[in-house]
């Protein structure tokens, strides 16, 4: 007699009843040796542990004591692949595996830990000379002795992938999840043209091809669960019961001579010209694009990747730091319409920052901008603007220099179109003249100017007082020449040691300030951290300035994109002009014109706009389409809390007019992002609910259909007894977690009378021959 | 020959994945990867195509036949005249207990690696009946599952399931010798035309000495005297195919034929098809003879009657024999 075990004695016992006969247990002839299988994939375990760990380390010609290793991993391998040698020995000897592991971990934290920070370490540090990176995260190593740690952090390593790789091969023979557990080891020096030896890559390439081999021939897999092993696997599908051989050993020795004979010939015909460095691609943004990804997680580590607000190229309104790209849409925010003059950027001002904190502008408590306004630059000339504020945020004004909020004049019925009278200046030497100020002499604008303008941070001061010391040659007697050598110092300074980029990475919050991360470590920014770090150098230098933001219009931009219009040349501009052009013109500007610069006070012409970010040399050039999935990616974790206005709200919590909007305040959420990527998302996840329960009722209507076609009465019972049990249960009506089918009658006659007293219209159901007919059919 | 579809889809899917990470970030190091999986398929069809025509398969039963309680198995084997292997084949089969039909479909999925291997198929069956085991189908596919070869062979095999014997008390019954029968007649008892009551054409089971060696020769077809005498003589065993009695009444007839062959008495099995009305008859006198009347009879349709096979054999039949019913456990004597 053929035993079977009690599961699938209960699996098979309706097609025992349907068809008085089961397929027993299969045998094979010649068996397999199950202990040669462990070990066989014990083998595949070590090889793709070793090549991978010692890789790694080899390719950063990191130390270790290799015949330690080498013994170690053998051991580990043996070790796990011979846990699939029968139950008792898998659940026995996991946990025994487990605890030694989690014991000895506990026990040697210290060389382990040091070992790992270690080899991070000098990864870190090959990424950084790669990517010529300025500064490096460095952690700390408890213990000196790197030969050691190395050692030891690669000895728990390799038990560790070992482990994985076990389950990847002796458990699943899959080669996707051993090429994930195995390959990143390679690709992390690979990424940097750093190739490891030989030895390791046709070590990888040959368990590579092994395990495809054995995934596909589907006879590589060892089961162990259940009361006893069998031979075949058995599985039931529907109408198809299947019998699969499990592991078999000739499918094994052939794979090894047809994989090692394949990754011989090709280690051998290909290796030298594969680890050649290939040329370097341009345009290849992908590429770029991931390196700024990896350069930022070098630097600032995995919180350097996300947003703290929306990092659209639009306004930030004085918020720093926040945002690990910049990433415009490249839409237009605002048309402007006016006479270029001369050839520098016409900037359209929106925002003022005068107080700084550790990682936001603020505007000054009392706005001087009408009063400096009143101020006449004499400079012979008048100029109109029109601009049309498309995306630029309603709440914003823009205003070209020199203008100010009486000048404003609002298109008939229209709050997004305006027109602005305002005096451009031709060129800075206008500036430089010593002429008497007039505003300085109200004493709360001279304590603007000369206290606010001038403060810096105390903590701030040793990172800048480093920064400016070399500066300290500066000798110019007039105030105003002073204060643009100063800027000219500080910008030369920038250019020849600080980097162009847009990705730089957001500085990581509470733990930094952003000017002296950006000063100390970053070395890398845009227009916000440059700006940022200019004003507190100026201000530290004794030069009152200021930040802004708003939008820049370079003469680039005029020449390439600008439309000529109708309009009458004479009536928007009178004055000097240094170029030629003798129309109107009508620009677009997109949010990638959204900018960050300063202001310096230059002594009787009050502030006046530099330019204070250095040019980027092509690093940066990012296609639209990139950004775009870039934002769609990273606007879900932009919506986060906003740390400063948290901070403000603490300090005013006994305002009493305190209300829902002060609390949405504080969560600096880009509605229009936020809520988009978020449709987009919510829209996915409904769209696929939906066609879930599509799908299962239409698979449920066909099932019916099918047992209806086949005069399936058992099927038919059973899926109108489950449903009334559903629906019982749903009522209340039963509460047992398996109820009998006598439980279910006495439900469902009360469930009938319960129906009966509150309906009008009666119930009238026989329970009684009901569930004979049910209880009949269904235990026949 | 076809291709496996999904498997090629995934495959293709993995060596373009590579290609755009070699490509996008310039690492030639992949490109052994990628080669090696363009390298290892091209070997795996190579290979395929060398080998699939050179496996044979047969299938044959461990026993000729079971007792009850023990279940019957069939044993596959093949055989590989190349100097490689395959990796795996799919043999589709399906087993039934002719009694009942079933359309439950069996995939058995095993490795063809070696020079000749077989696998033994248990069948537990858990009623008396004769099992069929059909071989529909046997997929084989190359090392890496992207090419498959199907071939439809009509293997068969069938085993019957025997019930335990029971005690029947007295059997058989005495039947009266009143002339000469195929057994004490003469040698020259058969050439006397007066003794031949018909000549009919040759039945699977008839003696050798019954045939009719001239007219056989003279109409190149067998023909077989029929004695006189014979057939009053003869005990008929006529089992009903009763659905609800099947188990006593395979029982009873099993023990009926083994305990008249084992006496050496003369009689002959009539199995009655009611699908077709018609009958055929055995005369068992050796486990030979048993099986294969058994063999007859388990291939038959049941039916609800009690006596159906007896009503027809009654109003069709001309021949004058005991008639030994055999119903259940009941095993009634009449003429």
């Amino acid at each position: 007699m053929i035993m079977l075990s009690r599961i699938e004695k209960l699996i098979y016992k309706k097609e025992i009843n349907d068809n008085h006969l089961v397929v027993g247990e299969i045998t094979q002839q010649k068996q397999s040796n199950r202990l040669f299988l462990c070990l066989f994939k014990g083998f595949l375990i070590f090889i793709a542990t070793y090549c991978s760990i010692c890789g790694l380390l080899d390719a950063f010609e990191i130390s270790y004591n290799k015949p330690v290793i080498i013994i170690a991993f053998i051991f580990f391998s043996a070790y796990v692949s011979m846990l699939y040698y029968n139950k008792f020995v898998f659940y026995l000897f996991y946990i025994v595996l487990f605890l030694a592991f989690t014991i000895e971990l506990a026990r040697y934290y210290a060389p382990v830990y040091s070992g790992f920070q270690a080899v991070i370490n000098i990864i870190f540090e090959n990424y950084s000379d790669y990517f010529a990176l300025s500064t490096v995260r460095e952690a700390q190593e408890l213990v000196a002795d790197r030969y050691l740690t190395v050692t030891f952090a690669a000895l728990f390593m390799g038990a560790f992938i070992a482990i994985l790789l076990n389950v990847a091969i002796s458990g699943y023979m899959n080669a996707g999840e051993t090429a994930l557990v195995t390959f990143p080891f390679i690709e992390i020096p690979v990424f940097i043209q750093k190739i490891p030896p030989i030895t390791y890559l046709f070590g990888l390439l040959f368990v590579y091809t092994c395990i495809i081999f054995l995934q596909l021939s589907g006879h590589s897999r060892m089961q162990v669960k259940g009361k006893r092993t069998h031979e075949f696997l058995r599985f039931k599908r529907r109408k198809e019961n299947t019998y699969s051989y499990q592991a078999d050993t000739p499918v094994f020795m052939t794979s090894l001579v047809i994989s090692l004979a394949v990754s011989v010939i090709l280690t051998v015909i290909l290796f030298i010209p594969a680890s050649t460095p290939g040329p370097k691609v341009a345009g290849n943004v992908i590429r770029k694009q991931t390196e700024e990804y990896v350069k930022i997680y070098i630097q600032t580590g995995l919180s350097g990747l996300f947003d703290a607000y929306s990092s659209t190229g639009g306004l930030a309104n004085g918020k720093l730091g926040g945002v690990s790209q910049v990433r415009p849409d490249f839409e237009t925010d605002l048309n402007v319409s006016f006479v270029p003059i001369n050839f520098d950027t016409v900037y359209l001002k929106a925002y003022t920052g005068t107080i700084y904190t550790r990682s936001e502008w603020f505007e000054s408590e009392k706005d001087f901008s009408d009063f400096e306004n009143t101020r006449d630059y004499n400079l012979n000339n008048h100029a109109k603007m029109e601009i049309e504020n498309i995306d630029g945020g309603l709440e914003n004004t823009f205003l070209p220099y020199f203008s100010g909020r009486k000048d404003l004049e609002y298109a008939e019925g229209r709050n997004d179109l305006y027109y602005v009278s305002y005096t451009p200046y031709l060129r800075l030497k206008d500036f430089e003249a010593p002429v008497e100020d007039e505003l300085l002499k109200d004493p709360e604008y001279y304590d603007y100017v000369y206290t606010q303008c001038l403060e810096v941070p105390d903590y701030l001061k040793e990172t800048l007082d480093n920064v400016i010391e070399p500066f300290d040659t500066i000798e110019e007697t007039d105030v105003n020449r002073y204060r643009i050598a100063c800027f000219n110092a500080v910008y030369s300074y920038f250019f020849k040691n600080f980097d162009y980029t847009m990705s730089p990475g957001s500085t990581p919050t509470y733990r930094r300030d952003y000017v002296e991360y950006f000063l100390n470590s970053q070395k890398r920014g845009f227009c916000a951290h440059f700006a940022s770090a200019t004003v507190m150098l100026l201000r530290e230098m004794g030069v009152p300035a200021r930040y802004c933001e708003g939008y820049c219009i370079p003469i680039s931009l005029v020449y390439d994109d600008a439309i000529l219009t109708d309009n009458d040349y004479s009536e928007w501009y009178s004055g000097e002009s240094l170029t030629e052009i003798e129309n109107v013109i009508k620009v677009p500007v997109n949010d990638s014109y959204a900018h960050a610069w300063i202001e310096i006070y230059l002594d009787g012409y009050g502030f006046v706009p530099f330019e204070a970010t250095i040019p980027s040399f092509g690093d940066d050039d990012v296609s639209p389409s990139l950004y775009d999935f870039g934002f769609l990616f990273s606007s879900l974790s932009s919506n986060t809390l906003n740390y400063e206005s948290l901070g403000n709200f603490g300090q005013n919590q006994n305002n009493t007019n305190f209300s829902a909007k002060s609390i949405l305040e504080m969560f600096d959420i880009n509605t229009s992002s936020v809520a988009s990527t978020l449709f987009v998302v919510f829209s996915v996840v409904a769209v696929a609910f939906v066609l879930y329960l599509i799908v299962r009722l239409i698979i449920l209507r066909i099932k019916l259909a099918v047992y209806k076609a086949n005069n399936d009465e058992y099927n038919l019972v059973m899926y109108e007894y489950n449903k009334l049990v559903k629906m019982l249960r749903r009522k209340g009506f039963i509460k047992k977690k398996n109820p009998l089918p006598d439980d279910v009658k006495e439900s469902y006659d009360l469930y009938i009378a319960y129906y009966n007293n509150t309906h009008k219209k009666k119930k009238e159901i026989d329970t009684e021959k009901l569930f004979e007919y049910y209880e009949r059919i269904m235990y026949s | 020959m076809k291709i496996n579809v999904k498997i090629l889809i995934i495959y293709i899917f993995a060596i373009v994945l590579l290609s755009a990470i070699a490509l996008i970030y310039e690492q030639p190091v992949i490109v052994l990867f990628i080669l090696m999986l363009i390298v290892i398929a091209l070997i795996s069809m190579i290979i395929f195509v060398k080998v699939n025509d050179k496996i044979e398969f047969s299938l044959s039963p461990v026993s000729e036949y079971v007792e009850e309680p023990n279940s019957p198995s069939f044993r596959l084997e093949y055989k590989n005249s190349a100097r490689l292997g395959l990796f795996t084949g799919d043999v589709e089969f399906s087993v039934e207990n002719r009694f009942y039909p079933n359309s439950t479909v069996h995939k058995l999925s095993v490795p063809l690696n070696r020079k000749e291997n077989s696998f033994i198929i248990p069948v537990e069956s858990y009623n008396i009946g004769l099992v069929t085991l059909k071989i529909n189908r046997i997929t084989l596919f190359d090392y890496l599952s992207i090419v498959r070869k199907t071939i439809e062979p009509s293997f068969e095999s069938s085993v019957p399931i025997l019930p335990q014997e029971r005690n029947i008390g007295d059997f058989p019954p005495a039947v009266p010798k009143d002339g000469p029968d195929e057994f004490t007649e003469s040698e020259n008892i058969g050439n006397i035309s007066s003794d031949v009551k018909e000549i009919r054409e040759y039945r699977p089971g008839d003696r050798l000495q019954r045939i009719h060696w001239k007219l056989s020769a003279k109409l190149d077809d067998l023909f077989v005297k029929e004695m006189a005498h014979t057939s009053t003589l003869a005990i008929i065993l006529l089992p009903e195919l009763c659905e609800k009695e099947i188990h006593a009444t395979s029982s009873s007839l099993l023990s009926c034929i083994k305990k008249m062959y084992t006496q050496k008495e003369r009689f002959e099995v009539c199995i009655y098809n009611d699908k077709t009305c018609d009958y055929s008859f055995f005369t068992v006198i050796d486990e030979e003879g048993m099986l294969e009347a058994m063999t007859h009879f388990y291939c038959q349709p049941l039916y609800e009657g009690r006596e159906n096979a007896l009503n027809t054999f009654i109003s069709s039949s001309n021949r004058v024999a005991t008639v030994v019913h055999i119903i259940g456990t009941q095993i009634r004597i009449g003429e």
